[in-house]
């Protein structure tokens, strides 16, 4: 209504040429100009995102790509006008609506900004997990934005509630709504978020990450929900991601932003097949989806059954009942060849790794590394000479306290390696070893990016001259382009010092470019399992073609440079 | 549930009788027995045997473990023995001395809650900076002060500066305010600080921005989002709050000249009166470990999270 | 006060913000050095003998006697300078008893067998349940009246809080990845024990004795007010004040000065405890 009070009394001219504009495009709905926002912490001003301009049409969906820091969530957060404590847009204007509407949203006080949010602007968060508010029912959450905005009677938005519920596909809606977000799925949580975001069906729509923290299968479905959700609503889409390979399936322009500043900016298709900038190819290249399998070496047949794992089965006990977290799974790994172990959460990868390490002994069934019994060796210390564990997060597997150095040198301490200078000397050699600077053997773990902690951790565990490497989602935290680097530091270590590595992971795309052979594995069992190309091309159970189908592909082929 | 309730129940039944039997023992071993120590003097003129006697009559010739079992089976039939000083049945003095202090404790507790939700409320919510920065400074200054001499300043300023209560012959009401005031505001403190970190906590959730999101404006985020998540903690640390009433009521009932049940124990304390000691320190235990009780039942009433785990 | 004083070392984003207050830090180190050093050299700071009648008794501060003169004709200010040496190393005193008692109590039952753990913290909730004034009065009357006797009393009331932080923080330490990548490094128990857990357990208990001394020194004097402390005419701060409550009708400066000097050593100890903390988090 009020949009065409402001069409009629703008001037004639401009209205004619906003008619000619949109029969020829799509109308603009949100145009961002020269967009800066800093964070001040400490009297310090850091600047975040650095002179930012797209237009976002009308039921289009853009997609902001970019990898940590890089001020991709920032913007989301700038124009809905909930930047974190710090931050401040320090330039630039976002026109949302008509252009002679003049409503921009940098501009607004919190107080003037609160009709537009939940009403015209919708929000997607990223970690369904703490989305909700934990002590309300999850009819109450989605409900909420309605009497905020004193939509209907509550007779009415119970109705409308149910009605969202069952649109976003939630099972038995009015039993759902009752429930409190805890006992829900995390896909099922990211539904119940997305259903309260539509409520009033705004016309923009921000997803922030909405799918980084579920399962790729879960994952999958989100999208496509979104997706339908825009055009059932005529909505347009902002789509804040760090997966390219997931943002060129999805939108219909792409935004490349690194270090606050876009890279490139133009049709998503443009962009995957003829990319401008260094920094996009860098992406394009790193992204694993998006890269066709890697030319193999022959796995190596001097000891085929080097880890060999026979019937292995564990149990949790919880009280009473117990519950098995792996059930009856067997196959061996050949020395110097790279297995994979691939499912979603809950799968009980991490369980069968940690069993293959020797953090604990398998209920039934066994494992042995090298002809040994990981059960009855995994409490003699010579053991751990021989299997190490690199964990997921670099943060939480490094001693915060301890010097770079003294954590690489640990292990040799602890094997009766006395002298200090001989420990820094090997430890020294080792971080040369993972390509990183002696300098940081005497800066602690704080000081460090993920990158380089992930490459101590490695170096920790390689400064015993370990045979097997269990390696516990150890590139998932991390950037494209940093987990690039990892994965070929540890495909040149793996040549070097003829290790063996059971590779863990939920991403098939890097499991692709990284094992000889893998085990696919579902609630506890393994469902499949052989050469990674067999796997991979010719999957034959359901959930392998599931796992596989839900790996983003962009509708066009991108070329590679 | 139920399961969870008994054990509980249990644990709270093993705390106490521990705490039983500890004092009884410490208290029995002490060097020189109340009796000594109230008839013994030379000046009241008692024989040996007289004493004897009346060691007799309290039961304290019998074995220990007979003294023990007596005492015990005393204390579940609400029998709390005799004061070593008076004489008078033990039970019968709290009873009498119940009602002050029990008005005096509940009157501070609830001056503390409001002193606390209103620190809390401004300090996270409230309009201008520097106010919030003056509140959250306060916590740790409350916290810093001793009720005996907040008690006295209050006496100074209310009573003799300003004349506004009377120092004698004030009424049960008027001689309720400046006490229960000095019990509340170290009381408030540790109150304030926990509600103030947990809204800070709560805040920081991604829950919040979604809500904000929604365009909820700063009064429905507090009362409607925030509130709820933030009480469990300072429910906690209220339930431990006990301890920290009965120190005040010791203080402020022996400053004011209340005779409640602060002031019998500086007494009992003074006179070395062990059984009244014994009756005290196992009933505020009690008294205690059945607040914490509640507490603890309490938790799934507000947090459904804890609803399935108490189930299992 | 023990129990609750954690309140204070776990308000973590509370905290965050203390950039700003960074001279608050210095102040409360200036005050708590003045109050140090009073028991220390208490001769530096005063001349008049604080047990001796120096002057007119009652008289309101001036440029003679800064805190007055009390009903004996003491000075005010040299009591309470000389009493600093009294409450401090009765703090010192109730701290070490609380830290090393309930920190070992902790780390055991942290690092033990369910079985010891189960026995230590039925312990630790007995000497919870019991109210601490109430603990220390029993404590007190079992060991007597009388400086060291206080001391102890209410170190004894602090051990509950100190064994349940240094428990949980040792219990949370060893659940994390470095801990069992130490062990992953053939790392045997001790090394782990004494090279990662106790480290990183020890800042936030650290963070409670500062806490825990400011604590201490208001339990004190108010067993030193109730009259179980040290003896008259010892200048002990809560004894001062106790003995001055019949003339706070006429001589404020009796009670209020030396209570000023109480908060503002409390005060002074809690804000350090916060920067410890504080420091822990950046």
């Amino acid at each position: 209504m009020n949009r065409t009070e402001t069409l009629h009394s703008a001037p004639q001219s401009t209205t004619t040429a906003d008619r000619l504009d949109s029969s020829a495009h799509r109308s603009a709905l949100l145009a961002v100009e020269d967009l800066s926002v800093a964070y001040t912490s400490r009297g310090v001003q850091r600047p975040a995102v650095d002179q930012v301009s797209f237009t976002l049409d009308r039921g289009e969906t853009l997609a902001v790509v970019g990898e940590s820091g890089s001020g991709k969530s920032t913007i989301a957060q700038s124009l809905i006008g909930l930047l974190p404590a710090g931050g401040n847009v320090t330039s630039g204007t976002a026109h949302l609506g008509d252009r002679s509407a003049d409503l921009d949203l940098l501009r607004l006080s919190d107080q003037s900004m609160r009709p537009i949010r939940g009403r015209r602007i919708g929000l997607i968060p990223q970690d369904p997990s703490n989305s909700l508010n934990p002590v309300r029912t999850v009819g109450w959450s989605v409900a909420e934005a309605m009497r905020i905005h004193r939509r209907g009677d509550k007779r009415t938005r119970q109705r409308r509630t149910l009605e969202l519920l069952e649109r976003v596909g939630i099972d038995d809606p009015e039993r759902r709504a009752r429930q409190y977000p805890h006992e829900l799925s995390g896909g099922q949580r990211q539904r119940v978020l997305i259903a309260a975001a539509i409520a009033l069906e705004p016309e923009l729509i921000i997803a922030d990450e909405p799918t980084s923290a579920l399962d790729v299968t879960v994952q999958r479905v989100i999208l496509d929900l979104i997706d339908e959700l825009r055009t059932e609503l005529n909505a347009s889409v902002l789509f804040v991601t760090h997966d390219l390979a997931v943002a060129a399936e999805r939108a219909d322009s792409l935004l490349v932003l690194h270090q606050g500043t876009v890279k490139e900016r133009g049709p998503a298709r443009t962009i995957l097949t003829s990319p401008q900038d260094d920094y996009t190819k860098r992406l394009l290249s790193n992204a694993p989806s998006l890269l066709s399998p890697p030319d193999r070496r022959p796995v190596p047949q001097t000891d085929p059954r080097f880890v060999a794992v026979d019937g292995l089965t564990h149990r949790y006990k919880t009280g009473k009942s117990s519950f098995a977290a792996v059930k009856d799974v067997s196959f061996t790994i050949a020395r110097g060849s790279t297995h994979a172990l691939v499912g979603e959460s809950g799968s009980g990868k991490t369980t069968l790794g940690r069993a293959i390490a020797g953090f604990h002994a398998p209920s039934t069934g066994s494992v042995t590394v090298g002809g040994v019994d990981v059960a009855s060796a995994r409490k003699r210390p010579e053991f751990r000479k021989q299997v190490q564990l690199v964990y997921q997060n670099p943060y939480g597997s490094l001693d915060p306290r301890q010097s770079v150095g003294e954590i690489v040198a640990e292990p040799l301490r602890n094997f009766g390696v006395k002298d200090r200078g001989e420990r820094r000397r090997r430890a020294l050699l080792e971080l040369e070893r993972v390509a990183l600077p002696p300098e940081i053997a005497d800066r602690l773990p704080r000081e460090l990016s993920g990158g380089q902690r992930q490459r101590v951790a490695i170096a920790r565990a390689l400064v015993l001259r370990p045979d097997l490497l269990v390696l516990d989602e150890a590139v998932s935290a991390l950037d494209v382009t940093i987990q690039a680097q990892i994965l070929s530091l540890l495909e040149k270590l793996q040549q070097e010092l003829e290790l063996t590595y059971v590779f863990i992971s939920h991403d098939l795309a890097v499991v692709r470019q990284i094992a000889d052979t893998v085990s696919v594995l579902a609630a506890g069992e393994q469902v499949e399992s052989g050469p990674t190309e067999a796997v991979f091309n010719s999957p034959e159970h359901e959930y392998t073609r599931a796992l596989l189908s839900a790996i983003p592909r962009p509708r066009i082929t991108p070329t590679v440079p | 549930m139920w399961s969870y309730v008994l054990r509980r129940l249990g644990q709270a039944l093993l705390v106490l009788l521990v705490a039983f039997t500890a004092t009884f023992f410490l208290l029995h071993y002490l060097p020189g027995d109340a009796v000594i120590a109230r008839y013994g003097s030379p000046q009241l003129g008692l024989s040996s045997a007289e004493v004897a006697e009346i060691r007799a009559s309290m039961g304290a010739d019998q074995p220990v473990w007979t003294q023990f079992w007596l005492a015990l089976t005393g204390f579940l039939t609400g029998n709390l023995g005799y004061s070593a000083q008076t004489g008078a049945s033990v039970s019968s003095m709290l009873t009498t001395a119940l009602p002050e202090t029990a008005a005096l404790t509940l009157t501070s507790f609830l001056l503390a809650v409001v002193l606390a939700f209103t620190i809390a409320f401004t300090s996270t919510f409230g309009r201008f900076a520097w106010l919030r920065r003056v509140m959250r400074a306060l916590p740790p200054l409350f916290i810093s002060i001793p009720v005996f001499w907040l008690a006295i300043v209050l006496i100074q300023i209310f009573s003799f500066q300003l004349g506004l209560v009377p120092v004698i012959g004030a009424s049960d009401l008027q001689a309720l305010v400046l006490p229960s005031l000095a019990i509340s505001v170290p009381i408030a403190a540790p109150l304030a600080q926990i509600l103030v970190s947990s809204i800070d906590e709560v805040r920081s959730q991604p829950f919040v921005s979604v809500v904000r999101a929604k365009g909820a404006s700063t009064n429905w985020l507090l009362w409607r989002n925030v509130l709820g998540n933030a009480l469990l903690p300072a429910l906690t640390i209220a339930g431990l709050l006990f301890g920290e009433l009965i120190a005040g009521a010791v203080v402020t009932e022996t400053i004011f000249g209340r005779s409640g049940i602060g002031r019998m124990t500086e007494q009992a304390v003074a006179n070395r009166d062990m059984p009244v000691l014994q009756a005290i320190v196992v009933l505020s235990a009690a008294t205690f470990v059945l607040i914490n009780l509640i507490v603890d039942l309490l938790y799934p009433v507000l947090d459904p999270r804890l609803r399935k785990k108490v189930r299992v | 006060m023990s129990s609750i004083a954690t309140v204070f070392t776990r308000s973590r984003k509370a905290q965050t913000g203390t950039s700003l207050l960074r001279p608050s830090v210095l102040l409360a180190f200036g005050a708590l050095g003045v109050t140090v050093s009073w028991a220390l050299v208490p001769g530096l700071f005063t001349s008049y003998d604080p047990i001796a009648n120096v002057g007119p008794s009652l008289q309101a501060p001036n440029a003679e006697h800064f805190f007055g003169t009390d009903s004996t004709g003491r000075d005010v200010l040299s009591r309470v300078i000389y009493g600093a040496r009294e409450t401090l190393t009765g703090a010192l005193m109730a701290v070490a008893v609380g830290f090393l008692v309930g920190t070992a109590m902790g780390v055991l039952s942290g690092s033990s067998h369910r079985s010891v753990d189960e026995v230590l913290m039925r312990i630790v909730d007995v000497l919870l349940a019991i109210p601490s004034l109430l603990l220390s009065l029993s404590v007190i009357i079992l060991l007597g009246y009388g400086t060291v006797n206080v001391a102890i009393a209410v170190g004894i009331t602090s051990i509950a809080a100190f064994a349940r932080l240094s428990r949980s923080q040792v219990v949370q330490v060893s659940r994390s990845d470095f801990v069992e990548a130490a062990y992953g490094s053939g790392g045997s128990f001790g090394t782990v024990l004494w090279r990662h857990i106790l480290p990183n357990s020890l800042t936030p208990v650290l963070a409670l004795a500062a806490l825990q001394f400011g604590s201490a020194i208001l339990q004190i004097s108010t067993l030193g007010f109730l009259g179980y402390g040290a003896p008259p005419p010892t200048p002990e701060w809560g004894l001062m004040i106790a003995e001055s409550r019949d003339f706070v009708a006429t001589a404020w400066w009796l009670t209020t000065l030396p209570g000023l000097v109480l908060v503002i050593t409390v005060l002074s100890t809690n804000r350090l405890s916060y920067a410890i903390q504080a420091r822990r988090n950046a």
